[in-house]
């Protein structure tokens, strides 16, 4: 295994230096110029050609990429022309919050989504079956803008249970109020997922239910609940796995719309307004980071997937 | 299968319990006040950085100046107890007030104000051409004093108004920075500063060394007798109106700096929340008077005589409230320099005129105006399909060149071939020469001989009647001639805040500085 893990964290580095070409190409190509975008709409061109002279832009686009890969290689991942502190620390104290509400929406979205998928697979054709079908139709098709919209004008607006907005640290207000601050925004982000775990659970479990090992189990007069929780599910958890796994990195990436809408400072949010700056080194550094996470999250889940199943051998 | 179904139940209900525990969100100590911004400033130097949010963050609340603008736009001492202006207006001396503290700890004297007062001229263009480049001198420990080459009737004024601010800082912390921002925030406000996290909010604490001047309870505008009736002010950036709103309704935020016009109507008759407004800017279209179509005045004029206002404001701001139809260059509230004179040509939706003037002018049907429009500004894009429309209307072809915000101002400046107008807006302005659209050099390039000559006759005018006139003559002329731009109307900046706080105003921007409980 450990040279299994060698080789993908190996298989890093193309995959790296593709996605920093291919970025740093991307945001300097479009139009627009940070210089412009930080002194405001009221600057003169003298001021602007003069910081563009001092932040380096005019230098050719090849010297400007080695410039920054060789940052890279010494640590150095850049520097944000609009806010202070090097670039680990901004990225760091923008990812706490995403990563934070992530595990909200991806625990909320197994919680609930597994049981209910479980459900529906033994109550097959049954009225439960259609409604929990329909509950994660209703999932994969509610946008998380609106979904959190609607949970701010219920929860926070009309019955005054839970903070509209915000982000409070936990050393700052304790768990349960941290909590409830990240409550709204991860059910908000993880209710499409919730969707999608309910419909995968319920056919990976329909499989399992048909195939000839079950009939055996029940032909030998094991339990239901024993069936169901140790011979089925144990045999579905391989794509049950598969997708909270792909729900996990999803809402990593994917997080911007509800962190816009519950004000959290996260990497959507920081990434969006970089983008909307032009601030060139914080976009290649966001966009190297989910990427590097999201090769180290597929990993994780491999080795998951042969602990799981000892059938699975990752050599 | 039970089992499984009361797991699922157990959880659910776990949520909903947590869901309910705590404090109702919002239900913060009374010494806390939370503001909702409409955007995060790239720092807080407020003698470097012009942004609105800047100013509202830290101006007369952690940073104070010599003289402050009170809530008739008079002048009146601040950190100067009091000052003398020689007869010829070169010589301006300034006594200072014995025993304040910036938030260091040290006391303020001469020699910080001198170096804060020279930062200031030195990097605020209109502060630099109004004193001809000279500079503050200590005289002693509590006395500075600027000598100039040509008398002025504003210096007053200009470090009153807002914009590039001359705030006191200690004089280490000044030097330290030179140019660029200062990296400490230490003034002599009622706040100090205490935390920024970036993207999460800026953080100011109440000052115990703070020296209050004037009389308890006299405070307006920007300055007076201050209180720091608040513990600890936190300021947060939502970005989304939605977010900002119900912020509001369940007690997040006490104080959101500004309202579009749907939200506006959402408070309006609420009596649990106060709305609050004042001018703000004037939305504009500058015409490129470099090249192109619109060089010729004939075709400004023309498209001046086709606008009307009062449709192209409803379009954008889509509430009479939210908005004032009158033709001065400078805001009613401008303590000189309010006039009426060629609103004649203000509004006149006139497209007869409108299309005689285009004919005069030559111009042709493969002739096309084209309009520079940023896509990320809802209002101006509004204005500009207003225009559009209404040029189409006498047979003038129309174009709206959109760009995002980054590329719009690269091809402002950069390609002025690819233009022949662009909207924007101005906020106020203590001189009329400090606005930008009559520069010669800023995008629009106003290069008219008159407005050049008048203005400078203004700026180093020694009689204040005079220079009113000079002002109202050639804000006549430039609506009858040479046309610059086209005043849409002024806009009104509305915040609001829960009903029971009371003492936020817009003036120009939020000042929250005297807000308080109203049983405070």
């Amino acid at each position: 295994m450990h040279k299994y893990i060698f080789r993908r964290l190996l298989s890093l580095i193309p995959v790296l230096f593709v996605v920093s070409l291919a970025i740093f190409m991307l945001i300097h190509l479009v139009p627009g110029d940070p210089a412009a975008a930080m002194l405001g709409e009221q600057a003169t061109q003298e001021q602007i050609d003069a910081l563009r002279e001092e932040l380096g832009f005019n230098e050719p686009l090849v010297m400007q990429y080695l410039h920054w890969v060789g940052g890279l290689f010494r640590g150095d991942w850049g520097k944000s022309y609009f806010m202070d502190g090097s670039m680990l620390e901004i990225l760091g104290s923008h990812m706490l919050p995403t990563l934070q509400q992530t595990l909200v929406a991806v625990g909320f979205a197994t919680l609930v989504g597994v049981p209910l998928g479980m459900t529906a697979a033994i109550r097959r054709g049954g009225v439960s079956d259609r409604l929990i079908s329909a509950f994660s139709t209703v999932g994969v098709s509610m946008p998380s803008f609106l979904m959190g919209l609607g949970l701010v004008l219920l929860f926070s607006v009309k019955l005054r249970w839970l903070p509209s907005s915000g982000y409070k640290e936990i050393a700052d207000v304790g768990w349960v109020q941290h909590f409830r601050y990240m409550l709204l925004p991860g059910i908000a982000l993880g209710f499409i997922e919730m969707g999608l775990i309910i419909r995968m659970t319920r056919s990976a479990m329909l499989e399992i239910l048909d195939a000839d090992y079950m009939r055996m189990a029940k032909a030998k007069g094991v339990s239901r609940t024993r069936m169901f929780l140790k011979h089925a599910m144990k045999n579905a958890l391989i794509g049950i796995l598969t997708v909270v796994g792909l729900s996990f990195i999803s809402c990593l990436g994917g997080a911007a719309v509800t962190e816009a809408i519950f004000n959290l400072p996260g990497i959507g949010k920081l990434t969006l307004n970089a983008v909307m700056r032009r601030d060139y080194e914080v976009v290649q550094a966001v966009v190297l980071m989910v990427s590097l996470l999201n090769v180290l999250c597929t990993l994780v889940l491999d080795i998951l997937y042969a602990l799981v199943d000892p059938r699975v051998r990752l050599n | 299968m039970r089992r499984i179904l009361s797991i699922a139940l157990v959880l659910t209900l776990c949520l909903t319990v947590l869901t309910a525990l705590g404090p109702a969100a919002g239900a913060e100590d009374a010494a806390v006040l939370n503001i909702a911004l409409d955007g995060q400033p790239e720092h807080l130097d407020v003698a470097i950085s012009t942004m609105d949010m800047a100013s509202e963050v830290v101006f007369g609340s952690v940073f104070e100046k010599l003289v402050a603008f009170n809530g008739d736009s008079q002048v009146i001492p601040e950190l100067a107890e009091s000052w003398e202006i020689s007869d010829s207006n070169r010589v301006y001396t300034y006594h200072l007030r014995h025993g304040i503290l910036f938030h260091n700890g040290d006391e303020m004297k001469a020699d910080d104000v001198v170096a804060s007062m020279n930062r200031w001229i030195d990097n605020a263009g209109n502060a630099n051409s109004l004193v001809g480049g000279a500079h503050f001198t200590k005289v002693d420990d509590y006395t500075v004093e600027i000598r100039m080459e040509t008398g002025t009737l504003y210096l007053n004024e200009m470090i009153a108004g807002l914009g590039q601010q001359g705030v006191v800082m200690p004089a280490s912390v000044v030097e330290a920075a030179g140019n660029e921002p200062v990296k400490e925030y230490i003034g002599t406000g009622p706040y100090a500063f205490d935390e920024w996290k970036a993207d999460r909010y800026i953080r100011l604490k109440a000052f115990d060394g703070y020296q209050p001047y004037g009389t308890e309870g006299d405070y307006s505008g920007w300055g007076g007798y201050k209180t720091a009736w608040y513990d600890e002010v936190n300021f947060y950036f939502p970005g989304d109106n939605t977010t900002v709103v119900s912020g509001i309704q369940t007690g997040e935020f006490d104080i959101a700096d500004r309202l579009n016009g749907d939200d506006y109507d959402t408070f309006v008759d609420d009596s649990d929340f106060t709305i609050f407004s004042d001018e703000a800017e004037l939305p504009m279209l500058i015409f490129n008077k470099a090249q192109g179509v619109a060089a010729n005045p004939l075709v400004r004029q023309a498209v001046q005589a086709v606008v009307n206002c009062e449709d192209l404001m409803y379009a954008s701001y889509g509430n009479p409230d939210l908005y004032k139809l009158y033709s001065s260059y400078m805001f009613e509230s401008s303590a000189n320099w309010y006039t009426d004179a060629g609103s004649e040509y203000y509004n006149r939706n006139d497209p007869e005129a409108a299309r005689a003037l285009f004919d005069e002018a030559g111009w042709t049907d493969s002739d096309v105006f084209r309009i520079l429009v940023r896509t990320d500004i809802s209002d101006f894009y509004a204005q500009a399909q207003v225009i559009q429309e209404e040029l189409r209307g006498i047979g003038v072809q129309c174009e709206l060149v959109a760009y995002d915000a980054s590329s719009y101002s690269d091809v402002r400046n950069n390609h002025p071939e690819s233009w022949d107008a662009f909207i924007t807006n101005f906020g106020p302005k203590v001189l009329p020469n400090m606005n930008l659209f009559l520069s010669s050099t800023w995008a629009g390039w106003c290069t008219d001989e008159r407005i050049a000559s008048d203005l400078s006759a203004i700026t180093s005018g020694t009689d204040l009647d005079e220079a009113r006139q000079t002002w109202e003559a050639l804000q006549a002329y430039m609506y009858e001639e040479a046309v610059p731009v086209v005043k849409f109307g002024t806009t009104q900046l509305s915040g609001v805040c829960r009903s029971d706080i009371t003492g936020a105003f817009i003036k120009e921007r939020l000042v929250w500085i005297d807000a308080h409980p109203v049983n405070g």
